[in-house]
């Protein structure tokens, strides 16, 4: 095996789990998660050569990927909004919630809750482990503007799990 | 540091540690709660995005960009063949300009002149044995025409046909049966070294060559009433 089979192999190894969660959580579809996948890293073997510098491999894949889904979706998908306004969500940030349970179904299914737009700089955060500043870089936006994103990600998810019962008044919140 | 600075911080990066959260996690109890509750769920959710990975998916995509690289290995190797054999087949066209196609009376001159061996030949075939050889050519021998030296299926210009030496009267005589090879009449050919007629039969033509000097209209008589031909 010569050495570029050898390092899109070690490439493969490397990525190919994270980059099919990323997947999976836009697309929110296995076998659609694994084409886009798929696609990724032929698209990868072909331009293997224009890697010069192996340490941005898993940014590059990433990159890819991104528009792989775009290519595949059209243009519409990626650019959705969210249905909740930011001030509704501050409102909910004010609230200290009694203990929830967390459970993975739960979770899962207030996954389906989280707009793409949201969901899209959690995942590359939590799965990928990418700060907010490589996250910004990758999608074209300010790091402010990811700390954003994965925190109103993070508050909509609390929100579908633990109810909209006990929305209180700012008042609770001390300043 | 307020409570909503706090858990917006918090929110954006639950690992983030610093001094100012640290200390608002101890001055407010409700945030501290809020804190180990986001904590948890950070858990949870890890574990909910690690979605499992389908089973085998690092091998199909290997398997995928073997087969890949097989086929762009072909095509690369493909198309320098093929212009390789462009280049050389345009190469040679220009360097040999193409041969017209031997007329039928040159094919049989240098039909004999390459086979000339037969000529040695002293078989001493039977009647029944060319019969037999030359009977899928349409040709047939109803009587004898003297001694055969050599007889035997041959290629011609165009198809198979029959090569026969026959015993003349001053030396061996070939005699050519080519069914498919047409002749419109009957044509005298001659080189430096070989003399003979090409003439037209039901089934195509017949050539009878000799060695200069011979005289082979005996010959062609004789063959004339010998050996017939189906069409």
């Amino acid at each position: 095996m010569d050495h570029t089979h050898a390092t899109f192999e070690a490439l493969v190894n490397a990525y190919s789990a994270d980059l099919y969660r990323y997947s999976y959580w836009l697309t929110r579809d296995a076998t659609l998660a694994e084409d886009m996948v798929q696609e990724t890293f032929m698209r990868a073997w072909k331009g293997l050569h224009t890697l010069h510098d192996h340490k941005a491999a898993k940014y590059w894949l990433i990159t890819i990927l991104r528009r792989e889904i775009a290519r595949h979706y059209g243009k519409e998908r990626h650019d959705m909004v969210s249905y909740e306004t930011d001030a509704e969500l501050d409102q909910w940030l004010e609230v200290d919630n009694g203990p929830s349970e967390l459970d993975k179904w739960a979770l899962r299914r207030a996954m389906a809750e989280v707009p793409n737009e949201y969901l899209e700089p959690l995942v590359l955060q939590v799965v990928g482990g990418y700060s907010c500043e490589e996250i910004g870089d990758m999608l074209g936006v300010s790091s402010g503007a990811i700390m954003t994103r994965v925190c109103r990600a993070r508050q909509k998810l609390r929100r579908v799990l633990e109810g909209d019962e006990s929305v209180p008044s700012s008042k609770k919140v001390q300043s | 540091m307020n409570c909503l600075e706090f858990r917006r911080q918090l929110l954006a990066d639950p690992k983030l540690k610093s001094a100012e959260l640290a200390e608002h996690r101890l001055a407010c109890a409700a945030c501290a709660r809020f804190g180990a509750r986001t904590q948890a769920m950070e858990h949870s959710l890890k574990e909910t995005l690690q979605v499992d990975i389908p089973d085998g998916l690092a091998s199909r995509i290997l398997l995928r960009q073997r087969l890949e690289a097989r086929r762009q290995v072909f095509w690369r190797r493909g198309l320098w063949a093929f212009a390789a054999t462009m280049v050389l087949s345009v190469g040679l066209a220009m360097y040999f300009p193409r041969s017209a196609p031997l007329s039928l009376e040159a094919s049989v001159l240098a039909h004999v002149e390459d086979e000339q061996r037969h000529m040695l030949a002293h078989d001493n075939v039977s009647m029944e044995a060319v019969n037999q050889g030359m009977q899928k050519y349409g040709a047939r021998l109803v009587q004898a025409v003297g001694t055969v030296n050599f007889a035997m299926d041959c290629t011609m210009r165009k198809t198979k046909g029959f090569h026969l030496v026959l015993q003349g009267d001053h030396g061996p005589v070939t005699v050519l049966v080519m069914p498919g090879d047409y002749i419109a009449q009957r044509k005298t050919v001659a080189d430096q070294r070989f003399q003979g007629v090409v003439m037209p039969t039901r089934n195509g033509s017949m050539a009878i060559v000799a060695e200069n000097g011979q005289d082979l209209a005996q010959m062609e008589q004789r063959l004339h009433s010998a050996l017939q031909f189906v069409s």
